[in-house]
């Protein structure tokens, strides 16, 4: 499908099915041609685990996303697994980026399912499959060209790189967590709940319209009480 | 957060298990999961820079609401900063708004300038409602990376209470005001009713001429006097004493003494008395006596900020400030009255006021609230006897009570009540 079409409602649901679809039948390819037959319908368990959060997560909206998690994390163990007995990576790879996208939608669509509204939505779907599927060619790609690059790491300069990208996680989800602040700054130092706005600098304006005649009062609008409780006021 | 864990723990074993199997492979597979997390961070929302407006409407005329009627909240969000790819606002509705259409929330996209409404209808209710910032959050398309703010658009809605509107209980108080009107000043002067005889002045009309006890005196005229009729002082004292208030939520039998007071205040204004208002609860709120459309405007505002309170001080009517009131002039007191209340209304009559009770209910408001059993009828009835009991006591004091069953109108209560009473007061006496 191509994401110049015009999204119809609902395309975000089927984009997801899709790839659902394609992370199994790629992963499920990947091990039927690594001559790993009996272990193929491994590949079916992301697929049923989606299955399952979508049935579940209609009457427990709030289970779908840990199910959904779940899949996708059995999706890339499916993926690392085939990888480590030597099946072919680019199925593999493909598979698990595959995955990732169902992921990233099945989120996507529970936020829309989660909002009492939802302006413009043709825009904000096509945004974001744009975005999406920008990242995910990215992704592939970068995985697929690394493949060709060979280095070898000592020990040493292995463990020290493994230090490295741990600390660096814990800065990444620290500096998610704080909402873009880096750790250590003082509160306010960006946007965040209660306190919009770096100091000095009002990033939020709000204003409010003002019925005349109501002096010091200032209120916005003075109306009767509509109940009725009794039979008076007739 | 989680989304963010669970993507990164992701990544994060598959480097481990890649560097500590030496699998390149494996670190082919989480740079998928990298290249993610890191176009979260790299399209990550700057701070949002939103104005927001908000417009609070009436459905119709304010003056002329009617039951039913609903409020119209618009919220308009301008986006003054940069490119906002999903944003989600919220607005708090107060608790005591319920909304009948639309959403108070919306998911959208925001370019610069572009704008954003949020629109819905709510049904109000008696108070004075505050609308408060709205929520914003603003994420990149993946939704991993998600700023939020608060943006004030706050207004505040003032919900009156419904006048019913009705005629004024016939009241007498011991002093008049200097202006005419309608209440019977105990003073002779031009009126209606007949107030007794004096000498013939020197530009008495003919027809005020009592020929028959003129008759009697040959060399003498004498003249009919009548009853001058002059605007009055009033004075309105809601209960709003939490123990005073019976029944939940708009059916409670505050909510009807609320209107009750409403109807009253409004029914002496239109008749051109001087009216002012305490409402004794929680504390006491006092609106200073005035006249015509503008008080009526202040006490139906003092009134729509009413609630039930508790205070050890208040407890009782025992602590009423009387001094807000002019003596000799007449208090209506909206209040069920309990038995240890009765002391508290003849000081009031010590010192020269003249007091109308007008007593809701609350046994009828709470049956129906309480599940049909023998011991609740029973209890109702106790109940009523012991309401009985206070009305006789008060009536022998001279107090003028009105027993209103909040499911019947204001205005027949008060005929039943009144009726008899007020076509025949007597002239000087203390009821």
């Amino acid at each position: 499908m191509s994401l110049r079409a015009r999204p119809q409602r609902g395309v975000v649901s089927g984009l997801q099915a899709a790839c659902v679809a394609l992370c199994v039948l790629l992963l499920g390819a990947g091990y039927l041609l690594g001559g790993m037959v009996a272990w193929a319908p491994v590949a079916l368990l992301p697929g049923v685990l989606w299955l399952a959060g979508r049935w579940y997560g209609a009457r427990r909206p709030a289970a779908r996303r840990w199910i959904a998690g779940a899949a996708l994390a059995l999706a890339f163990g499916v993926a690392a697994a085939g990888l480590w007995i030597g099946l072919g990576a680019v199925w593999m790879l493909a598979g698990a980026v595959a995955g990732l996208c169902a992921w990233d939608l099945d989120d996507f669509e529970g936020r829309l399912v989660a909002a009492t509204r939802v302006a413009d939505r043709v825009r904000l779907e096509r945004k974001h499959l744009w975005h999406l599927a920008g990242t995910s060619v990215a992704s592939l790609v970068l995985a697929l060209g690394s493949l060709q690059i060979r280095l070898q790491l000592g020990f040493l300069p292995a463990i020290l790189l493994g230090l490295l990208v741990l600390a660096g996680l814990n800065r990444t989800i620290r500096y998610l967590r704080h909402g873009g602040r880096s750790p250590g700054s003082p509160p306010g130092s960006t946007s965040q709940a209660g306190a919009p706005g770096r100091p000095g600098q009002a990033t939020v304006i709000g204003e409010s319209e003002r019925v005349p005649g109501y002096g010091d009062a200032g209120y916005d609008a003075v109306v009767r009480d509509p109940y009725s409780l009794g039979r008076e006021g007739n | 957060l989680r989304r963010v864990i669970l993507v990164g723990g992701l990544a994060f074993s598959l480097l481990l298990a890649g560097l500590a199997g030496r699998r390149g492979e494996l670190l082919a597979l989480m740079l998928p999961l990298a290249a993610y997390l890191a176009a979260a961070l790299f399209f990550g929302p700057a701070s949002p820079r939103l104005r927001a407006r908000r417009t609070v409407s009436t459905a119709g005329a304010t003056a002329t609401a009617q039951a039913g009627d609903t409020v119209t909240v618009r919220v308009e969000v301008v986006n003054e900063g940069r490119s906002l790819p999903e944003v989600w606002v919220r607005d708090p509705v107060p608790a005591a708004l319920e909304i009948v259409a639309g959403a108070r929330g919306v998911l959208s996209t925001l370019a610069p300038g572009e704008r954003l409404e949020l629109e819905y209808v709510a049904r109000v209710s008696r108070g004075i409602h505050e609308f408060g910032a709205l929520e914003v959050s603003a994420a990149e398309p993946s939704g991993l990376y998600r700023r939020t703010a608060e943006l004030p658009a706050s207004a505040k809605l003032v919900v009156l209470p419904r006048v019913a509107t009705i005629r004024a209980p016939a009241i007498r108080p011991l002093r008049t005001r200097g202006y005419a009107g309608p209440v019977p000043s105990r003073r002779g002067g031009a009126g209606t009713d007949f107030f007794g005889v004096r000498e013939y002045q020197v530009g008495d009309p003919r027809r005020v001429i009592n020929w028959r006890v003129s008759a009697r005196h040959p060399r003498t005229l004498f003249s009919n006097e009548f009853e001058k009729e002059r605007i009055a002082d009033v004075g309105i004292i809601l209960d709003a004493r939490w123990r005073s208030d019976a029944g939940a939520g708009r059916g409670s039998l505050f909510e009807h003494s609320v209107r009750a007071s409403a109807s009253l205040a409004d029914a002496f204004l239109r008749d051109g008395n001087r009216v002012g208002l305490l409402i004794y609860g929680r504390a006491l709120g006092w609106t200073f006596p005035g006249y015509g459309k503008v008080q009526r405007a202040r006490i139906l505002r003092a009134l729509a900020g009413a609630r039930t309170g508790e205070s050890q001080v208040f407890d009782r009517l025992d602590y009423l400030p009387t001094r807000f009131f002019p003596t000799e002039s007449q208090l209506v007191l909206v209040s069920p009255l309990w038995p240890d209340d009765l002391l508290a209304v003849r000081r009031l009559l010590a010192r020269g006021y003249r007091v109308l009770v007008v007593r809701p209910d609350p046994v009828s408001v709470e049956v129906d609230v309480l599940p049909p059993a023998p011991e609740v009828t029973l209890a109702a009835r106790l109940v009523q006897v012991e309401r009985a009991l206070v009305r006789r006591r008060l009536q022998r004091m001279g107090v003028r009570v009105v027993d209103w069953r909040v499911d019947q109108p204001l205005e027949q209560a008060i005929q039943i009540s009144l009726g008899r009473l007020a076509a025949s007061p007597p002239l000087g006496a203390r009821r």
